[in-house]
């Protein structure tokens, strides 16, 4: 079980009604997420459920087609007011972002990887931006690994530079697209530990994730998504033990091997 | 044949080369541009622009810009003209390599500078560009080669080239086969190095790499 948060907190993120369509084909259809800081949510849901589309509307990687964000307490979109490219620019600045296929940059090393942005986004100094990778890359376990290119690295390894290089900016929150499907079983173990200490530390987290004990053991709230919407929402012992809901269950016996 | 002769032929041939390579390159870098407008209107502007150019045989255009529509200023010299009519056709074949180079970066790559409001133009120079410009590379330089061939053509609109050169050593009585054939394995000294250089830097790209 995650260490709990002390006391209630304020809420960070606010999604109201978020809806998204690619031509006729609805991905989205009305979703509400309040995320209170220090808190951590997991998402769970079959494939082409919509988990993905959500967190990438959350830092616009996409951009909804209805509905309303609130971040700090503050309206960033909603539908009737898109956002301009500053204001999207600094609202990805407080949010990290974790991608199943890791996306380091090729031709970076590990250490440049994770000071690029802290050089060209934050204004950091070169040296600073370095000292503050060394110290993230320790964190994540790799300060062996410094000069390598993600070439040269496993996929359990590149993902631990891709979290420092998210970590590196200093967000207010992390988002995690399926951060271990595309990496060895036996690999994602180093990755779900680096994920489980943020989450204990208190970092504002949202995972979408199909790692069940991961998300029993480090998530505040699991969310159940189908067909883009929220079908049911509770503690992780409600969503994996004693679901409400008959799709629920399906999908939580399936993915854990119950036939 | 007259080595001096074959030398005045291959200064020329090379003005036209490199002149109307830098012209392409320029003109490219604009065509690849409009080709990733968001502009519809831009979009169409430049497919029917290439469509053009592209529509067109080389020695019609040289025809063309050499004898009317130069404005006389292309009409006195044949080897400018030459430039601006290869410079034109093949702006839109190595606009098209730009174009796929920028295609070939996983979306991944934008994505994750997206997501770090990386600025722009630190996005293409520090990440896109380094991987996308050996793909670019290795493209542009089978059409540099084609290009260097295509320089020929030029001697029938009176460019002081080789083939011009050695076309009129032959009217004042040089053998014409061997003539040919020493400018033969002049072209070839110059595109056989060149299409290995290709092949080395795609070998090395990142991308070709991962593959």
């Amino acid at each position: 079980m995650k260490t709990p948060n002390n006391g209630p907190s304020e809420v960070l993120l606010a999604a109201q009604g978020i809806r998204k369509s690619y031509g006729h084909l609805e991905i989205l259809r009305g979703i509400d997420l309040n995320l209170g800081t220090g808190e951590h949510v997991s998402i769970i849901g079959p494939s082409g459920s919509g988990k993905s589309t959500l967190i990438r509307c959350l830092n616009f990687l996409e951009m909804p087609d209805g509905g309303s964000i609130d971040f700090g307490g503050k309206r960033i979109w909603d539908e009737k007011s898109p956002i301009k490219e500053a204001d999207s620019r600094a609202h990805r600045t407080k949010v990290g972002m974790v991608f199943q296929s890791f996306n380091l940059f090729a031709t970076h090393t590990a250490l440049q990887n994770v000071s690029i942005a802290q050089v060209h986004t934050l204004g950091r100094s070169r040296k600073a931006a370095d000292d503050r990778s060394r110290e993230l890359l320790d964190q994540v376990g790799l300060s062996e690994h410094l000069d390598k290119h993600p070439g040269q690295l496993s996929g359990g390894q590149q993902q631990r530079v891709a979290i420092a290089r998210a970590l590196a900016m200093d967000p207010e929150i992390m988002l995690f697209d399926e951060p271990t499907s595309a990496i060895d079983p036996e690999m994602r173990v180093e990755v779900l530990r680096v994920m489980k200490d943020l989450a204990n530390g208190g970092m504002t987290m949202i995972s979408v994730t199909h790692e069940f004990n991961f998300a029993r053991d480090a998530a505040d709230r699991v969310l159940f998504l189908a067909g883009g919407l929220i079908v049911e929402e509770g503690t992780p012992d409600e969503i994996f033990s004693a679901p409400k809901q008959e799709r629920t269950q399906q999908f939580v016996n399936a993915v854990s091997g119950i036939v | 044949m007259d080595l001096a002769y074959l030398m005045q032929g291959l200064k020329g041939t090379l003005l036209i080369w490199v002149g109307s390579l830098a012209l392409a390159v320029l003109l490219g870098v604009v065509v690849a541009a409009g080709r990733r407008s968001h502009s519809t209107w831009v979009r169409s502007i430049v497919r029917v622009w290439v469509a053009i150019v592209r529509g067109i045989p080389p020695l019609v255009w040289m025809l063309l810009l050499f004898f009317g529509l130069g404005w006389g200023l292309l009409g006195d010299s044949p080897i400018f003209a030459a430039v601006v009519a290869l410079g034109l056709i093949n702006s839109a074949y190595i606009g098209d390599s730009i174009n796929a180079g920028l295609s070939a970066v996983p979306r991944g790559q934008w994505e994750a500078c997206q997501a770090m409001a990386l600025p722009k133009r630190v996005a293409y120079l520090r990440v896109i560009l380094p991987q996308a410009f050996p793909i670019m590379l290795a493209s542009s330089t089978a059409y540099a080669i084609s290009l260097l061939k295509n320089t020929a053509i030029a001697s029938i609109i009176g460019a002081n080239e080789m083939v011009f050169y050695a076309y009129n050593t032959v009217q004042l009585g040089a053998d014409a086969l061997t003539s040919f054939f020493v400018i033969g394995l002049v072209y070839l000294a110059f595109s056989v190095p060149i299409g290995f250089l290709a092949r080395w830097i795609e070998g090395r790209s990142v991308i070709a790499q991962v593959r």
